[in-house]
């Protein structure tokens, strides 16, 4: 019997699968930012009840977190062409999507899909600021971007900070799926290999441990920009029983 | 200030990760383009060197003059090998890529480009149009063909049913009947998992147990041997490329070509293509007829696996 399972292999081809990381740290990053913009969005969108978008946002959030990020992948990549064929057919257009390079639509379909989840946890942190805060920030005479700004985001990024990390570590284990998208990417690039060599598990072995280390940097950095944005804990809080010493001594 | 930094930081990310997105974009369309003229060079390369390059060269007149060139999406899952895989060098090679490109070879009114992609995908793509061929040695069968155009025949199939070494099933196996009652494995959607499909649909009674998964074929050939499943079916060139690398402790059974010509109405391979492009099916089969019967594909076939299973045509 030859070799079932070739361990050297599972090290030695991680430097091939990562010379495809560049894309999947693209695909992660861009999709990163389009979650974040589009998720502060929705957020506000559903704090301030603007009726009929709030119901939308509402229904949007539902859809793409009740539906697996695979699907929603398959929806983008081949749902528009679908959709554009029937669009050029009814307008006697003649559009073409081929054009579009396949690594926009995995782009979209992961940013929309990190937006919807981190949507969630933005309009949670944003609401657990005191809303005394906002008043007193209003009351100093405060416009709407300036508490945003100033008051509101500052205390609502401490908050939302381990949850938008966790989401990003789910986010770049998802651009594992983007090969649906003929993207190639690691695990795309992974699966190739094992075309050529059959050794699958092999290199899903390989991916494991990248996709590891990479999620225990992403650790690293949280930690560290979350002590970073922390209130210090040297700050002197003044207590309950002190306000009432000072109010005495006044 | 410090917001200041943080802003511009993030607007840095922005664009630099924009900026990459679009600047890999095009060096990977290059890089695609430059893969499809080396390898059509490569095939060249083996047969009659002047000709095909005047070949090349009036191709590329025509590219200019006429632009009349329609650009064709061709999508593969890229495995397995030795009919479609990616080798050492990042090249996109095997026995249906050779082949479908010999094929458009001789069909200079189109271009052809081939992605590598999911293996459902190829469907998903091909119901959008945004693939117009799936090269991925495609079985034929009825739900297939109602959504699908198919090429003639590529590749005159084969199957093996392996067993485990002591089974002593894998001798008394001679056709299809036989297998009957067993227990197999396969993954759905692809060609021998159709045949089973038709061998059950026609032979309700005595049909074959299939499991479907998605494990790759290294673990169903070790559940094979390790008694979990009574066989696997495999295309009989790849299980000699399985079983170099594995030397698996298993026997295959060869059921021959007639019982399964009873059971598949064919038991070919074809390239698919999506609906409505009927002209290419027209001008593909006329091509793939030249490049059978030239003996180009029985070359592209004694390269890949030692022997000719190219389809005969008469």
């Amino acid at each position: 019997m030859s070799k079932l399972f070739d361990g050297k292999l599972v090290f030695t081809q991680i430097p091939t699968l990562l010379e495809y990381l560049p894309i999947t740290i693209e695909l992660t990053l861009v999709a990163l930012i389009i979650g974040w913009i589009i998720g502060l969005l929705l957020a506000m969108i559903k704090i301030k009840r603007i009726p009929v978008l709030s119901q939308l946002a509402a229904l949007f959030v539902s859809i793409v977190r009740g539906t697996p990020v695979i699907v929603q992948l398959y929806l983008t990549y081949f749902g528009i062409p679908i959709a554009l064929k029937y669009f050029n057919y009814y307008n006697g257009t003649s559009y073409n999507v081929n054009t579009v390079p396949p690594i926009l639509f995995a782009i979209i379909a992961l940013g929309l899909n990190q937006s919807a989840f981190d949507s969630e946890t933005i309009r949670a942190a944003i609401q657990s600021v005191d809303k005394g805060q906002v008043e007193a920030a209003k009351a100093l005479g405060m416009t709407g971007k300036q508490i945003l700004r100033r008051v509101l985001l500052p205390q609502a990024v401490t908050v939302a900070l381990p949850s938008l990390g966790n989401s990003l570590i789910a986010l770049i284990k998802g651009t594992s799926l983007a090969f649906t998208c003929s993207v190639v990417e690691m695990t795309a690039r992974g699966k190739i290999i094992a075309g050529n060599n059959y050794r699958y598990f092999e290199v899903y072995c390989s991916l494991a441990i990248i996709y590891w280390l990479l999620t225990i940097i992403i650790e690293w950095v949280f930690k560290y920009i979350e002590k970073k944005m922390s209130v210090p804990e040297d700050v002197p809080i003044i207590k309950e029983d002190q306000l009432q010493e000072r109010r005495l001594n006044l | 200030m410090k917001k200041n930094i943080l802003k511009k930081l993030v607007t840095g990310i922005m664009v630099t990760t924009l900026a990459a997105g679009v600047l890999t974009g095009c060096a990977k369309k290059a890089e695609s383009d430059s893969n499809a003229n080396a390898s059509n060079q490569e095939a060249s390369d083996e047969k009659a060197t002047d000709a095909s390059t005047d070949n090349a060269n009036t191709e590329d007149a025509k590219n200019t003059d006429l632009e009349e060139v329609t650009t064709i999406y061709a999508a593969t899952g890229g495995a397995p090998k030795p009919f479609t895989f990616v080798d050492d060098s990042n090249e996109l090679t095997g026995h249906n890529i050779d082949l479908i490109k010999a094929v458009f070879e001789r069909l200079p009114q189109y271009k052809l480009e081939i992605e590598v992609t999911d293996f459902p995908s190829i469907f998903a793509g091909l119901d959008s149009d945004r693939y117009q061929i799936g090269v991925n040695n495609f079985a034929m069968n009825e739900e297939r063909k109602e959504k699908y155009l198919f090429s003639d025949p590529i590749f005159a199939n084969e199957y093996v049913a392996i067993f485990a070494k002591d089974s002593d099933k894998a001798e008394s196996v001679e056709s299809w009947e036989d297998l009957a009652g067993l227990k197999t494995i396969s993954q759905a959607g692809i060609n021998i998992t159709t045949a089973l499909e038709n061998y059950n649909t026609a032979n309700p009674d005595n049909a074959i147990q299939i499991e479907y998964s998605e494990a790759d074929l290294v673990l169903q050939i070790q559940d094979v041997e390790a008694g979990k499943y009574d066989f696997v079916l495999m295309d009989k060139p790849m299980f000699e490329y399985y079983q170099k690398e594995f030397n698996f402790n298993v026997v295959g059974a060869e059921i021959s070509n007639d019982v399964s010509q009873d059971l598949l109405p064919q038991p070919f391979s074809y390239l698919l293509i999506s609906k409505g492009n009927e002209q290419l099916v027209e001008d593909i089969n006329k091509a793939l007829k030249e490049v059978i019967q030239d003996g180009k594909s029985k070359e592209i076939n004694e390269n890949w696996f030692g022997s000719d299973y190219s389809p005969s045509y008469n």
